[in-house]
């Protein structure tokens, strides 16, 4: 089980951005230094992601594996792993976080405690993607709402407090009920074994009986609050308009993430049948969310609003391909997921530097900006159409793969899926056009890119363009955990999707 | 009482004897600050006494014991006393506190929660309780320059007075019933009694748990807590909100340890008991503008969870009620000091609207404030999460699924109230603010606090199992 690695290296993952807040926080009446601090903390985690891409799985999926005492007296363990599916979000993470340091290099109030909170939520979302031990796990799921909560609180625009707070409502209430379930989960195993544990692995082998579908909801809810889907969603829309560039980044693109990377780690395989009873409807709440999303998405004139809900349509469609009950439809979906935090990541970047020259983010206030700052106009038109599917680029990959393993199973599914991809077009271009062409109004002069803004969305494209040409790359690791699951959770013998 | 009885009481003894002696000193020579850090010393010594020394013999006199339960909180209690003190040091020379008797009366109220703590009989509940409450009656109107520290003591001296007259009537009844005044046994009177007794001892046992019920403030007793806490001095609002209420939960640990063999009678009051005390009291926090009276519903919230524990029972419960209780002390302290360092010449910073801007002009207090309501309510990595959950644990253990929801529903209420101060602090529009930037010992008082709610929330492993040592 133990892959063998020459140092912890998922606790030095963890303990790096924990070790850059608290140097942020001591650098704080000298932020320069303490810009510096994270974007090195986060450059080396990053560097310590891309190092874990070059180590092979051991047989039954698992890269690196640790595990250390913690509580004895609840039996609960400090147990991290690494496999495929969090190699990939790990890697996500460790990139986005460096491209949020650099979209929010020019803050101006209170940039130490920024960059602190920053760090400390990166290292809530590795804890997520790393931890197998239940509780931890949670301790981590946690962990990330309060650093959220003051990214959008103290550095927001317009109603911060009151997106700010019904986010952390809406996220906790599906928490706590996660946190019933898994102490239910945790009683009955205890009950039956008379070991009790929140190991993962042990926890897969318990017989919930009867409770089964509860616990599973439980677990459920949390997720799919965080995903989101239609109609818990409301949260995301308030919360993305309000958020400062950065908190915007990692919200849709880390933090959407942990919710689909909970189901495929703790939901689905630790309740397997009830998962595979429930796959018809969570393909109907992925369809319904690709065109509620894109829908809602075409009727906004903030353009910022518009991507928010463009994200709700594109984890639908992750959402359909975990739900599809085929090994390459599953494999698409993480795709997608790293691929729309690639290209929404790089639109919330743009938009925060149009904004920032701008001074606003209504369509009816922008046009025109393609004479003024070609450059900053060729990325928006890039990842753009990276983020409508143009083959080629980031989302491509993953949605066709997604379409063509939905195909297999559920044909007539699959069908209306592509259809939301002209809804797609249709958002996003009504979007570009209505920015880059159009008549430009009076104002002050437009600058174009800096050099460190070129560099940001050059990196950003650069890793779009790589997903879109030679996604081989990042469905190698995802092969073997994606077979163990379907394998583990019975998804393949199941009738999966809908009818 | 034999010498061994008096060795085995030594903590407790160290305490009362230290706090005449002090009292004796103030009347000739009122020094405040040599006579209050004399105290921190004589009640660290207590601590050190009931930590060190093996009592010789486990119970004394039939009345209190001497296991490693009381002098668990025997030390508890002692600290706390230290801290409170320590807290006190600039606070009590600006309102003028008398020299002698505050540091006496503090020192005398540690005892009395330490006896009650370790009570094993009726008549040692009785006793530890009034002991202290004597003393906090007093405490509580011992600023002599605001008229709500006196408002506070009046209602606080009423409520308690009645309370006492339910608790000693209940005792007498029991008594009556049973024959007995030692626990368990007189516990065991509720399923024993026969005939024309047993009302008796029922009702013995309904004013019994209504007179602690006013104590410990369960909803519907709760109605003084808010004034009380609001009035009186910040630091004895701690020793009130921690101790007071503590004391009578260790009490209740050892009354109600056979709970589950009397029947169903007591475990469905309590039920309702916790279940009411939940709820009334998150809804009540709602309304708060003032930080005291918020964290005086927080308390009445926070003795449902105990309450919740201590019905669960079993090893799971009763640990889960000490660690809960050690968490909750953390936190409350740790909230309370930072009110009380900020106060300037007598004026508290209570209002939220006093609060604004504050975590940019006393960025490590704001911090340790937030760090304190956001482990009250009980969300990770602090120590208040670690302390729900133990809990939770022990309600679902124990079938209590209902409690749990309950529980679970009022701690999502209970993060807005929780948030509603740290959002004053820290997204609202900044103002100059001129706030006492506070002195070593109320920095390093904090600093512990916030060293326990940080450290029993991420590695609560070694205090979970000396608890498992020490529960009875």
């Amino acid at each position: 089980m133990v892959a063998t690695a020459p140092f912890p290296v998922l606790s030095l993952l963890l303990a790096l951005p924990l070790l850059g807040t608290v140097g942020c926080l001591l650098l704080r009446h000298r932020f320069e230094a303490a810009r510096w601090a994270t974007l090195a903390t986060t450059l080396a985690v990053f560097v310590l992601s891309c190092w874990c891409f070059t180590q092979s799985p051991g047989p039954d999926g698992w890269i690196f594996f640790e595990d250390y005492r913690w509580i004895p007296a609840l039996g609960a363990r400090f147990t991290l792993a690494m496999d495929g599916i969090s190699l990939l979000m790990v890697g996500l993470t460790g990139f986005l976080q460096v491209v949020a340091v650099l979209i929010s290099w020019h803050r101006k109030q209170h940039p130490a405690l920024f960059y602190a909170l920053l760090l400390l939520l990166e290292c809530g979302i590795l804890g997520v993607f790393l931890a197998t031990d239940l509780l931890l796990f949670y301790l981590f799921w946690e962990m990330m709402l309060i650093p959220m909560l003051f990214l959008i609180g103290i550095w927001g625009h317009g109603r911060r407090v009151y997106a700010a707070v019904k986010f952390f409502l809406f996220t906790l209430a599906g928490s706590l009920l996660m946190l019933l379930a898994l102490l239910g989960l945790y009683l009955l195993h205890g009950q039956q074994t008379g070991d009790y544990t929140f190991a993962l692995e042990a926890l897969k082998q318990t017989d919930c009986g009867a409770w089964e579908p509860w616990l599973y909801a439980g677990f459920m809810i949390a997720f799919l609050v965080k995903v989101p889907v239609v109609p818990l969603h409301t949260w995301l829309p308030d919360a993305h308009t309000v958020a400062p560039g950065a908190g915007s980044l990692d919200l849709a693109g880390l933090l959407l993430k942990t919710g689909v990377f909970g189901i495929l780690r703790f939901a689905f395989p630790l309740f397997p049948a009830s998962a595979a009873a429930s796959l018809p409807l969570l393909a109907s709440l992925g369809l319904i969310g690709l065109f509620w999303g894109a829908w809602c998405a075409y009727l906004q004139t903030d353009i910022k609003r518009l991507i928010a809900y463009s994200s709700i349509s594109h984890l639908g469609v992750v959402l359909l391909g975990i739900a599809a009950g085929s090994a390459i439809a599953m494999e698409g979906a993480i795709l997608l997921m790293v691929g729309h935090g690639l290209t929404t990541g790089a639109m919330f970047a743009l938009i925060s530097m149009l904004k920032r020259r701008t001074g606003s983010r209504e369509l009816d206030k922008l046009g025109g900006l393609w004479k003024e700052a070609p450059v900053l106009s060729w990325y928006l038109l890039f990842f753009g159409i990276a983020s409508l599917g143009l083959p080629g680029l980031a989302n491509f990959s993953g949605e066709i793969l997604v379409f063509a393993g939905t195909f297999q199973t559920h044909p007539i599914w699959s069908a209306l899926a592509v259809t939301g991809v002209v809804f797609a077009a249709a958002y996003m271009l009504r979007m570009i056009q209505g920015v880059l062409w159009g008549k430009r109004p009076p104002g002050r002069v437009w600058l174009d890119l800096s050099w460190r803004e070129g560099i940001t969305l050059g990196v950003l494209a650069f890793g779009t363009l790589w997903i879109g040409l030679y996604p081989a790359a990042f469905l190698d690791p995802l092969a073997l955990p994606v077979r163990l699951l379907m394998e583990g959770s019975n998804l393949i013998a199941s009738a999966g999707g809908l009818p | 009482m034999s010498s061994l009885d008096l060795l085995a009481l030594l903590p407790v003894l160290i305490l009362a004897l230290g706090a005449t002696t002090i009292l004796m000193l103030g009347a000739w020579w009122p020094a405040r600050r040599p006579l209050l850090l004399a105290s921190v010393g004589l009640a660290l010594l207590a601590a050190l006494a009931a930590g060190g020394l093996t009592p010789p013999i486990p119970e004394v006199a039939q009345m209190f014991s001497a296991g490693p339960y009381a002098r668990f909180f025997t030390i508890l209690w002692a600290l706390l006393a230290a801290l409170v003190l320590l807290l006190s040091l600039r606070y009590g020379a600006d309102r003028q506190f008398p020299a002698g008797e505050y540091p006496c009366l503090v020192l005398f109220s540690a005892a009395g929660m330490a006896l009650l703590s370790s009570a094993t009989s009726l008549v040692g509940i009785l006793l530890g309780l009034e002991s202290f409450t004597l003393a906090l009656y007093i405490l509580i109107a011992i600023d002599k320059q605001g008229t709500r520290g006196m408002e506070a003591g009046l209602k606080y001296l009423v409520m308690g007075i009645v309370a006492t007259g339910f608790i000693g009537f209940g005792i007498a009844l029991i008594y009556c019933a049973g024959g007995t005044f030692h626990l368990p046994e007189a516990l065991q009177v509720v399923a024993s009694a026969e005939g024309e007794l047993r009302p008796l001892a029922l009702l013995g046992w309904a004013m019994l748990l209504c007179g602690l019920g006013f104590k410990i403030s369960l909803v519907p007793f709760h109605l003084w807590t808010p004034d009380v806490y609001q009035g009186a001095p910040s630091p004895v609002t701690a020793l009130l909100s921690i101790g007071s209420k503590g004391a009578v939960f260790a009490a209740l640990l050892t009354a109600l340890l056979t709970l589950p063999e009397t029947g169903p009678a007591l475990p469905q009051v309590l039920w309702m008991f916790a279940a009411v005390t939940m709820l009334v009291g998150t809804l009540c926090a709602l309304r708060q503008q003032n930080l005291k009276r918020m964290l005086a519903y927080s308390s009445v919230v926070h003795m449902g969870y105990l309450l919740t524990g201590l019905i669960a029972g079993g090893d799971t419960g009763r640990s889960a009620v000490l660690f809960y209780l050690i968490a909750y002390a953390a936190a409350s302290l740790g909230a309370f000091g930072v009110i009380t360092s900020f106060a300037l010449q007598g004026e508290e910073p209570q209002d939220y609207h006093d609060l604004r801007g504050l975590g940019y002009h006393h960025p490590r207090r704001s911090t340790a404030l937030a760090c304190f309501l956001i482990s009250l309510a009980g969300i990770p990595p602090m120590a208040g999460f670690m302390a729900k959950f133990g809990i939770f644990h022990a309600a679902l253990r124990a079938d209590y699924l209902g409690l749990a929801l309950i529980g679970i529903l009022a701690s999502l209420i209970s993060v807005y109230y929780y948030l509603r101060p740290i959002i004053v602090m820290f997204m609202t529009k900044e103002r100059a603010v001129c706030l006492h930037p506070g002195v070593p010992a109320e920095h390093a008082v904090l600093a512990l606090c916030l060293g326990a709610t940080l450290l029993f929330g991420v590695y609560p492993g070694p205090l979970l199992e000396l608890i498992l040592l020490v529960i009875p």
